[in-house]
């Protein structure tokens, strides 16, 4: 969104574009045991309509788990029954602040080739936000402009 | 060079669009996706082209099949929404939206040239991308 291309019709739109990304986090975020089979968090994730979910042991948060990690599990072999979360979790969370622009968030999405950050306000988790809840509102800001 | 939003989706898609085959099992199929860091795939002789994506696979697991047992044909999608090679960046980004998918074949001539994610229109997008 290059904000020096678009004239005073577009404004608003990617005014919107650099709002905080606080707003667009709708609901707490998806969590599932390190325990988890593969089998059940595939189960989980489809039910959910839900790219990814962060993973848990007792209170903590210990690391994402997406599509992704599930197919190449699979693909290593691994038996869907007898693997778990833990087993094949990313442990590193990209984060997001839920002050920072939408525009921002997008970038560091596709410089860390994640299409999920978990957004942080406070120090407290408040959720998920996706690539496509991004995309959307890029995409709308663009195509008003 | 900058690629802007209006610039033709063909700068870039991926080409050729990976191909799996109808009879190839479902842990085949996850084995070329990470391969190729693509998130789905072409299926071989379908016209008009289905695709197989991870969603496709993770929905097969979660719905119990055999990821040795089970292959492409059981699991692909038909009817999927693909562009031309000359449409614009913005304008596919928004049909991916429109159809809630996150891949999109590019057809020319009734014939499969590239795929392109979700992700590729996205670095666009945030000005992440040069030619």
């Amino acid at each position: 969104v290059n904000a020096d291309r678009l004239d005073a019709a577009g404004r608003e739109a990617v005014r919107e574009a650099m709002c905080p990304l606080g707003p667009l986090v709708a609901d707490a975020p998806v969590s599932v045991d390190e325990k988890m089979s593969l089998r059940s968090l595939a189960g989980t994730l489809s039910e959910l309509a839900m790219g990814c979910a962060l993973v848990r042991r007792g209170d903590d948060w210990v690391g994402i788990i997406s599509e992704r990690d599930v197919l190449a599990a699979l693909a290593a072999d691994a038996d869907p029954d007898a693997v778990w979360a833990a087993d094949v979790m990313t442990e590193e969370i990209v984060t997001a602040d839920a002050d920072e622009t939408v525009l921002d968030a997008a970038r560091r999405m596709t410089e860390s080739d994640v299409r999920h950050l978990m957004v942080v306000d406070d120090g407290d988790v408040v959720g998920m936000v996706s690539m496509r809840d991004l995309f959307g509102r890029l995409t709308d800001a663009l195509s008003a402009a | 060079v900058e690629i802007r939003p209006e610039d033709p989706i063909r700068t870039v898609s991926h080409r050729p669009a990976v191909q799996v085959h109808k009879e190839d099992a479902l842990r085949s199929v996850a084995e070329t996706l990470t391969e190729e860091s693509i998130g789905a795939a072409v299926v071989k002789g379908t016209h008009p082209p289905c695709i197989v994506s991870e969603r496709d696979l993770v929905e097969a697991l979660a719905e119990g099949l055999d990821p040795e047992r089970s292959d492409a044909a059981d699991v692909m999608t038909a009817d999927v929404a693909y562009a031309a090679p000359s449409e614009t960046i913005l304008a596919v980004g928004l049909r991916m939206l429109a159809n809630e998918i996150r891949h999109l074949p590019l057809v020319e001539d009734g014939v499969v040239v590239g795929m392109v994610s979700a992700r590729d229109v996205l670095s666009v997008l945030v000005g992440n991308t040069r030619a």
